[in-house]
């Protein structure tokens, strides 16, 4: 009697790697919280902008997060060098976070951010179009000498001159 | 009459050919020699006689003359069966008289068909009633040996020969030789003759047709075309130089080889000129002119004729064609420019080696293919660029996310790198 072929076995679950990194993740964030609580709650109210980018974005490739989290963390960065290089106190993260001109600079920055990522795409397709047309211009001119040299022939497919 | 010439008259005007009086016989009875005098052969006479159109016929053969000259009369007589009878009944030969219903019944069958037509029926009829008697169709009759010259004098007297050329088609020549009593020796000449000629006409190509078969039926015939009827051209080396006379007194647009002409190439050549007839008789007028070209171009050449200026000139100024025929404009731009320096060497082969060089015909075609696959291609990456609007833009709105994504990136490493810079100084 003929064996039974082996059916592969299963891969795993990718919720399972899922779930380990959201373990790791939730680990880290605990320990960061142990050892350093006012950069976290810095960092987080300040990155808040990149926080709704990444909750906004549906894409898989995120461009949207990475467009407005550069600018955001561009102007959060010199408050957080000067939170460590000062009193690394929540009470010092809670001073910089209720100055309306920090939040200004770290939010415009996020504001930034996200007018790049509107204004951006528009220039690109006008630059592409652009390109377009001027290939299309090209081989029109190709054509044109084609005809110029050989007739109208050339232009009539093979079964046509067959015909 | 005087007497003394009954003999002598009675021996130049035999039926028969092999008892006919020649020159000879004629010499030997003037010089008083006496000859066994040739029986006379009358045809059988009929009991009564037949009445048509108001002459009594008494005999099959005269009566086969009568019918010939009046066709409409005569189909009349054989349909209404009056001629049966009087075949049976006057003149008792049955065998005839089957032969001619015979003949009625194959005409009834074809009715609709040119065997059914009257001329046929009468002719065939009138070779039943008179087989020694030359064939007699519509107005005109002959033997089967004198066909050509028969032909040949219909062209002369009324410039088309379409009453020898029909009989020939419906294959009278064919009943006639049937109607023999004795098979003669030409009968297999003539039979091979005439399916020359049969082939001929059924060909209406350029060199071939009634044409054709004039000047291979008649070797001395001069050539019967409009541009060459008053120059009496019988010879084909005569031909070259009588067209180049003729180039100067024609229209430059005329054909300088018309279907006399070629048939008359064909007939009197040496050599084989189906291919170059073939190419002539093409309806694309581009291979046509080259055909026009190479058939006078080999007629210089292989008939060694000095230079024909005239005749280069006329045959050069219809080489349009022959030059559009070329793809590549440059190349025309190329022939035009050079023709002129050839026409006025007079040399055909010449010309015709320099239109229709095989070497440039090829690198035309294949350069005419080369560019008309870049036309193609140009085409379709056009179509691709126009027709892919929507996904350009998708494309376009991608790219343009991501070049933000990468500047955004740069721009942030660049001033935490400033400002850690600043810091640490």
């Amino acid at each position: 009697m003929a064996r039974k072929p082996k059916t592969p076995e299963p891969a795993a679950p990718s919720g399972k790697k899922a779930s380990l990194a959201l373990v790791w993740t939730a680990l880290t964030l605990v320990g960061v919280l142990i050892i350093s609580l006012p950069t976290v709650i810095f960092v987080f109210f300040g990155m808040l902008p990149t926080l709704v980018a990444f909750i906004v974005d549906r894409t898989s490739q995120k461009y949207a997060v990475f467009c407005v989290g550069g600018l955001n963390f561009s102007g959060v960065f010199p408050y957080l060098l000067d939170l460590w290089a000062g009193e690394h106190t929540i009470g010092s993260a809670m001073e910089v976070l209720t100055d309306v001109f920090s939040l200004l600079l770290m939010y415009g920055a996020a504001g930034f951010g996200w007018m790049i990522f509107i204004a951006i795409p528009p220039v690109v397709g006008a630059f592409l179009t652009v390109m377009a047309q001027r290939r299309v211009s090209q081989l029109r001119r190709d054509q044109k000498e084609l005809i110029e040299e050989w007739g109208e022939d050339v232009a009539a497919s093979e079964d046509d001159s067959v015909g | 009459m005087p007497v003394s010439l009954i003999e002598p008259l009675r021996g130049m005007l035999s039926d028969d050919p092999n008892e006919r009086w020649g020159l000879e016989d004629l010499e030997q009875w003037l010089g008083g020699q006496r000859r066994t005098p040739i029986p006379r052969k009358a045809s059988p006479s009929a009991l009564g006689a037949l009445e048509f159109v108001g002459v009594p016929y008494m005999t099959s053969r005269t009566l086969a003359h009568g019918f010939a000259q009046n066709i409409p009369e005569a189909v009349n007589v054989i349909k209404e069966g009056r001629l049966d009878d009087w075949l049976r009944r006057q003149l008792s030969d049955a065998k005839c008289a089957d032969a001619v219903a015979d003949a009625i019944k194959v005409a009834k069958v074809n009715a609709t068909g040119p065997l059914g037509s009257d001329d046929y029926l009468v002719s065939k009829i009138c070779i039943i009633l008179d087989p020694a008697g030359p064939i007699r169709y519509k107005e005109i009759s002959f033997m089967p040996d004198g066909f050509g010259s028969a032909m040949a004098v219909e062209m002369l007297r009324r410039g088309e020969a379409q009453s020898p050329a029909e009989a020939v088609l419906r294959g009278l020549p064919g009943v006639w030789l049937a109607a023999q009593a004795d098979v003669k020796s030409t009968a297999s000449k003539l039979e091979s003759t005439f399916a020359e000629v049969r082939a001929y006409l059924m060909s209406s190509e350029i060199g071939y047709g009634i044409e054709r078969c004039l000047y291979e039926l008649n070797p001395g015939l001069p050539c019967q075309s409009a541009h060459l009827v008053h120059d009496y051209v019988t010879h084909i080396r005569d031909l070259l130089p009588a067209l180049d006379e003729v180039a100067s007194r024609v229209s430059e647009k005329a054909l300088p080889i018309d279907r006399h002409i070629a048939a008359f190439i064909a007939a009197r050549s040496d050599q084989d000129v189906g291919s170059y007839l073939a190419a002539l008789g093409e309806s694309d007028i581009k291979v046509s002119t080259i055909g026009m070209l190479s058939l006078v171009a080999l007629l210089q050449w292989r008939l060694e004729t000095g230079a024909l200026f005239g005749l280069t000139r006329w045959v050069g100024g219809q080489l349009g064609p022959a030059i559009s025929s070329y793809h590549s404009r440059s190349t025309r731009r190329h022939l035009e420019r050079e023709i002129p320096r050839l026409i006025r060497q007079g040399n055909l082969p010449e010309l015709y080696n320099f239109i229709d060089d095989k070497d440039k015909r090829q690198t035309d075609t294949d350069e005419f293919g080369v560019a008309r696959e870049q036309f193609t291609e140009a085409e379709a990456e056009i179509d691709e660029i126009e027709g892919s609007d929507s996904s350009r833009a998708e494309s376009a709105e991608l790219v343009g996310q991501k070049t933000a994504a990468m500047s955004s990136v740069v721009i942030a490493m660049v001033v935490v790198s400033i400002l850690f810079l600043m810091q640490s100084w």
